[in-house]
């Protein structure tokens, strides 16, 4: 176990270039999704294991510019269909258990109304098939007492709820074989 | 002369066992999405009771003296003040603003972080009257007073900085520069040595309290939001909240012992003085894991209402 080494100034480097990744407000809210697809857990964690690969099977991205494969740490810059770009870093890989843990690193609150979130994508056998869950962590967009609608808790559990269920979809019919 | 020495230690010690066990901890919750203080047995490991707050409690501190929780309500600006004996909210303080992080001083006087403007407030408990305002760093989070109540200390989250303030004096003496978004922080029993967890960066800082400088830095598993440290202070706990685990570490060498899974997403935790036993919140799944510290072991996990996020560990009301 040698996650505790030296600490590297690059850490810092990278944090000081990306500002306020987490305009972070006290009341975190919570997105579970769900699906299940008649395809083995193996060949669902092969459509979703490459942290760059999303665009592969999310309908509601444009474009993705990912670095560093899936070690920790690294990024995909997700272009939205909508209009926008995010970038997201990786936290945690593991092969064994076919989870991806990750976070949001630049916000993009005009594009995607969420101000930090944390979150976790993971495959498990079900019912003969396989079941995907996604979960997320996060802060609404404007995290003062008076957000306006649009920035506001209900506004980022419904981006982020839709967004999960597009990303579900489009991982099903990738693995069930049906998909672009 | 030697047997004598050993049979004296032996009466002190079972003088101690008799005291430690006439003062048991309970582990109190705070459950944010469900707006409840929950209170843990910690000899049963079981709720036994629950005290309703209303609202969306982010943060709490436990008053030794009163007996008295003061919690903070960030999205109405008031500190619900409960008496942990009766279980029932007795006063709410209308102080305004986001307050956050929350500390008590042992006579009466509050010290409240402020998310959004940026500076702790120093609040009388009983009147809610706030009596002085002292500027911090961009949005502090957690914050800590020393056991003799002469310093507080404050993690800036968006400014990657601790404010210590003189609480005497009432005045910012420091701003040292830690990692990546400073959230959780805790003192070690002697006092000598100030733990801070960088959620962002993923890194621990370890603070001398004297000369007031970071005198030791590490990597940890990802998202570090909580942090506990033993009575006897040969261990520390951080809580991962990218990973669902909790890392054990030995306070001598600063390395991890081991990593315990737990819930999803947890956040706050503790650690009781009798039982060595450490309970952490798990924020996803609406649990806390007790973690046995002699075998770093899950041995249960209980169900509690939604949103767990801070646990304190304080005497057992009776």
């Amino acid at each position: 176990m040698d996650f505790v080494r030296p600490l590297a100034v690059s850490f810092f480097v990278l944090a000081a270039s990306f500002g306020s990744a987490s305009a972070h407000g006290p009341t975190p809210q919570k997105a579970d999704e769900k699906i299940t697809i008649a395809a083995p857990p193996a060949a669902v964690w092969e459509v979703i294991k490459e942290f760059g690969s999303i665009g592969d099977w999310h309908s509601g991205l444009a474009k993705v510019a990912a670095e560093g494969g899936n070690k920790e740490g690294a990024t995909r810059t997700l272009t939205l269909k909508s209009g926008g770009d995010i970038v997201e870093s990786l936290d945690a890989y593991n092969e064994k258990e076919m989870s991806i843990e990750y976070r949001l690193l630049k916000e993009n609150v005009d594009a995607f109304p969420v101000s930090f979130y944390s979150d976790q994508i993971s495959v498990r056998p079900a019912d003969g098939g396989s079941e995907v869950e996604w979960t997320s962590r996060f802060y609404r967009a404007d995290t003062t007492n008076e957000p306006p609608e649009d920035k506001n808790d209900e506004a980022a559990t419904k981006a982020t709820t839709d967004f999960f269920q597009a990303g579900l979809a489009g991982i099903k019919a990738k693995a069930e074989g049906k998909g672009k | 002369m030697r047997r004598v020495v050993g049979v004296l230690a032996a009466l002190t010690l079972a003088a101690i066992s008799a005291k430690a066990a006439e003062t048991h901890q309970a582990i109190y919750v705070l459950c944010q999405d469900a707006g409840v203080l929950a209170i843990i047995d910690t000899q049963a490991d079981e709720i036994s009771a629950r005290i309703e707050l209303g609202g969306k409690p982010a943060s709490f501190t436990i008053d030794p003296v009163s007996g008295d929780a003061f919690i903070t309500q960030p999205e109405t600006g008031k500190i619900v003040v409960a008496d942990l004996k009766t279980h029932s909210v007795v006063r709410t303080l209308d102080i305004g603003g986001q307050p956050f992080g929350i500390g008590v001083d042992g006579v009466g006087t509050l010290y409240v972080g402020d998310w959004s403007k940026d500076r702790v407030s120093v609040v009388d408990a009983k009147s809610g009257a706030i009596l002085k305002s002292i500027p911090t760093g961009r949005s502090p989070a957690h914050l800590v007073i020393s056991d003799d109540a002469s310093r507080l200390f404050v993690a800036n989250r968006e400014a990657d900085t601790i404010s210590v303030i003189d609480t005497h004096k009432q005045i910012l003496i420091k701003e040292i520069g830690v990692g990546h978004a400073p959230f959780a922080l805790t003192l070690t029993p002697d006092q000598t040595k100030l733990i801070v967890a960088n959620a962002q960066s993923a890194t621990l800082s370890i603070i001398d309290t004297s000369s007031l400088t970071v005198v030791f830095s590490s990597e940890t598993r990802k998202m570090p939001y909580g942090l506990a440290v033993t009575k006897n202070g040969s261990q520390f706990l951080v809580s991962n909240q990218a990973s669902g685990s909790v890392s054990i570490f030995d306070a001598n060498t600063r390395q991890p012992r081991a990593e315990v899974k737990v819930g999803r997403y947890p956040e706050g935790l503790a650690v009781i003085q009798d039982g060595n036993k450490a309970y952490v919140a798990n924020w996803f799944s609406a649990s806390v894991s007790v973690i046995d510290l002699t075998t770093n072991t899950e041995i249960k996990r209980i169900a509690t209402p939604d949103g767990p996020r801070g646990v304190l560990a304080a005497a057992a009301p009776r």
